[in-house]
């Protein structure tokens, strides 16, 4: 199953848009543990690409797809914006940089595209019955 | 999210109840602010109700760890709920935290 999202480049639409994707994994019975590991990471990416990559642009959208493989037990997350890029080690601010610190911490797979403003995020996930 | 206080000590502690985020840390930045202006030393931050905090949440919190701290005071997490542990380990900021486990057990 996919689904594509095109989210404004609004601070409030954060929590709107993750909203969107954990109604859908909590049908998949997923761990709490998973579901709040992929909330994280997805408000952290998006807050990313609004404030810095978009700059809170109005004009501009947050492109937000989501796929999930059931046979796979795993989704994964694109998010990227309508800005320049980013080098994401090179930019990361030293100590401060905890969204990234994050999403690589809690997701099992994390991949920048080159121009570096699209980030790709994979999380397997433990059945909860 | 809903915060309240409680004079202690030397101090006050700040009692939060929801989610530390981008949206909403502002209250507790304003309520941290008003703490260090009037010269509280300890500040204790009971977190017993809080299960969700992101980056801006945990970088307001270690600003004024450092802002405390420089002024000889001290900030303390309490009552930290597993999944908020979790986002603090991960940021390997329970080196820098100071985290106490019973909110009650605190003296300023």
């Amino acid at each position: 199953m996919t689904r594509t999202l095109f989210v404004p480049s609004h601070l409030d639409k954060i929590q709107w848009a993750s909203r969107q994707i954990l109604e859908h994994l909590k049908k998949e019975n997923w761990d709490r543990d998973t579901l709040f590991a992929v909330r994280l990471s997805v408000e952290e990416a998006l807050a990313n690409a609004i404030q810095h990559g978009n700059r809170q642009d109005p004009a501009k959208n947050v492109r937000l797809q989501f796929d999930l493989d059931r046979q796979k037990h795993q989704v994964t997350i694109t998010v990227e914006d309508e800005g320049k890029g980013f080098k994401p080690s090179a930019d990361r601010p030293n100590n401060k940089g905890y969204g990234l610190t994050l999403i690589h911490q809690l997701m099992d797979e994390v991949r920048f595209n080159a121009k570096g403003n699209q980030v790709k995020m994979t999380k397997k996930c433990a059945l909860s019955f | 999210m809903k915060i309240s206080q409680e004079p202690t000590g030397e101090g006050v502690k700040i009692i939060l109840q929801g989610e530390l985020t981008l949206q909403t840390y502002a209250q507790l930045e304003d309520v941290l602010k008003q703490a260090v202006e009037s010269k509280s030393k300890n500040v204790v931050v009971d977190m017993r109700k809080v299960d969700y905090v992101d980056s801006s949440g945990l970088r307001l919190l270690v600003d004024y760890h450092h802002q405390l701290s420089y002024l000889q005071g001290k900030l303390v997490l309490s009552g930290v709920t597993p999944s908020v542990r979790k986002v603090i380990e991960v940021t390997h900021l329970n080196q820098v935290f100071t985290i106490q486990d019973d909110p009650d057990s605190v003296r300023s």
